[in-house]
């Protein structure tokens, strides 16, 4: 069942990444649902295997269906993916919403600026920052809507099994 | 901790791996597979969404410019308002002018008169058009007696004058008389006004011989006699023939040529030159 909900989780937000939100366009900059989700379901994750296949299933789809280098796409959206899950656990103590945001932001501007300029190959400095940063602060609130949402649907019994959360 | 776990390392090395395939699979035949099965099975429904999506778009902008939307009704209402009254009173214009034209090619016509160009200003009082006032009088040299005419034919004498101001009585006036002649067969008569007659803007021709020949429709003009009125100017034509048993005239209808209930410019012989 769980499996199944993840499957119609990034079969929804593949749709609604590549058609609706063309519409919702600010200063140029259209988040990657798709991203946010693997952020989150890295974090929320408890083994390795599941986020492993759930990251590359999602780059997969992004790279495929977001007109850019599905190459360059794919393995910036999985080794993120991969690195977020590897790091879940730190810093303790800290709530895993805001590990969201701070990774959401971070891998964000760094995927978006190495997407920039490969396709581009431009130095211009203030380019490549507006060109990350607007989309990664984009899905920051993507990812604010998201993982609660994801929390809730998916993985509820899980965190009541944990000693720790 | 290593720096990566082992499961972490073998699944970097899977998306290496998929990413060379997929590298390697699009440069040699053309199209990554991978791109190309999800974009298959997603295409129906990308094209499903994607319509809601711009219906959704729409219906946002327009509620997000709705006051734009409205300040800009607004605005075209009122300019839309602004040239309807421009195009009213375009044509408006347009109809003076004609009127003032022929005028004009009257007033030019008569060059063996002088004449005064004046306006109608107002009607008798009993809502028959047997009197009308215009706004030239004596300071423009028009005298009582003067006759008046329009474009369409004559309209009547200067009844009574002041420094601006005329008034005239026209052919439809039950006091008034004027020498016609049947432009057709050359008969002379005179049209006279007539009290019944006065209320549906007609005159009646009478002091013709009974034996003459008139038909419905035959145009008369002013004969001259009298010295009043110049020779030639269309009057009327003839509406009814009222006859005997026998055929003999008795009288007959005349309407006049000028419209007196659109009568605006007219113009008054002062004297021969």
């Amino acid at each position: 069942m769980k499996n199944v909900k993840l499957g119609v989780w990034i079969f929804i937000l593949a749709i609604i990444d590549t058609t609706v939100l063309n519409y919702a366009r600010v200063m140029g900059a259209v988040p990657s649902l798709l991203f946010a989700f693997i952020v989150s379901a890295a974090l929320l994750e408890d083994t390795f295997t599941a986020s492993a296949v759930i990251t590359m299933l999602c780059a997969a789809a992004a790279g495929a269906l977001g007109g850019r280098s599905f190459a360059v796409v794919f393995i910036l959206y999985s080794l993120c993916g991969i690195w977020v899950f590897n790091i879940r656990n730190k810093p303790r103590y800290t709530k895993n919403i805001i590990k969201a945001l701070v990774h959401t932001a971070l891998w964000g501007v760094i995927s978006e600026a190495i997407l920039y300029f490969t396709v581009l190959f431009n130095f211009n400095l203030r380019e490549i920052i507006a060109s990350a940063v607007y989309p990664a602060l984009y899905d920051m609130i993507a990812v604010l809507i998201i993982y609660p949402l994801l929390e809730a649907s998916v993985y509820k019994n899980s965190a009541s099994k944990k000693l720790i959360v | 901790m290593p720096f990566l776990k082992k499961k972490a390392k073998i699944a970097v090395i899977i998306v290496a791996a998929v990413a060379a395939l997929g590298i390697v699979t699009a440069h040699f035949a053309g199209q990554n597979p991978v791109t190309n099965v999800i974009r298959t099975v997603m295409s129906p429904f990308q094209s499903g969404f994607s319509y809601i999506g711009y219906k959704l778009s729409r219906a946002v902008n327009f509620i997000w410019e709705a006051d734009t939307y409205r300040a800009e009704n607004e605005e075209l209402s009122a300019r839309l308002a602004q040239l309807e009254q421009q195009s009213k009173e375009t044509a408006q214009y347009r109809v003076e002018n004609e009127r003032l034209s022929e005028l004009l090619d009257l007033k030019n016509s008569l060059s063996q008169f002088e004449t005064v160009a004046a306006s109608v200003i107002g009607y008798s009082k009993n809502n028959w058009y047997d009197k009308i006032e215009i706004n030239k009088g004596t300071l423009n040299g028009i005298e009582k007696g003067n006759p008046v005419i329009c474009s369409d034919g004559i309209v009547g004498l200067v009844e009574e004058a002041g420094p601006d101001w005329a008034v005239v009585s026209t052919v439809i006036n039950p006091d008034s008389a004027v020498g016609i002649r049947v432009t057709r067969t050359g008969d002379v008569g005179v049209a006279e006004g007539d009290d019944d007659l006065c209320m549906n803007s007609m005159c009646k021709l009478t002091f013709i011989d009974k034996g003459v020949n008139i038909i419905v429709g035959d145009l008369l003009e002013t004969s001259g006699a009298g010295g009043i009125y110049p020779a030639g100017f269309i009057v009327g034509t003839i509406r009814e023939i009222s006859s005997d048993n026998m055929g003999i005239l008795n009288y007959a209808v005349i309407e006049p040529k000028a419209d007196f209930s659109r009568l605006h410019e007219v113009l008054v012989i002062n004297k021969i030159k």
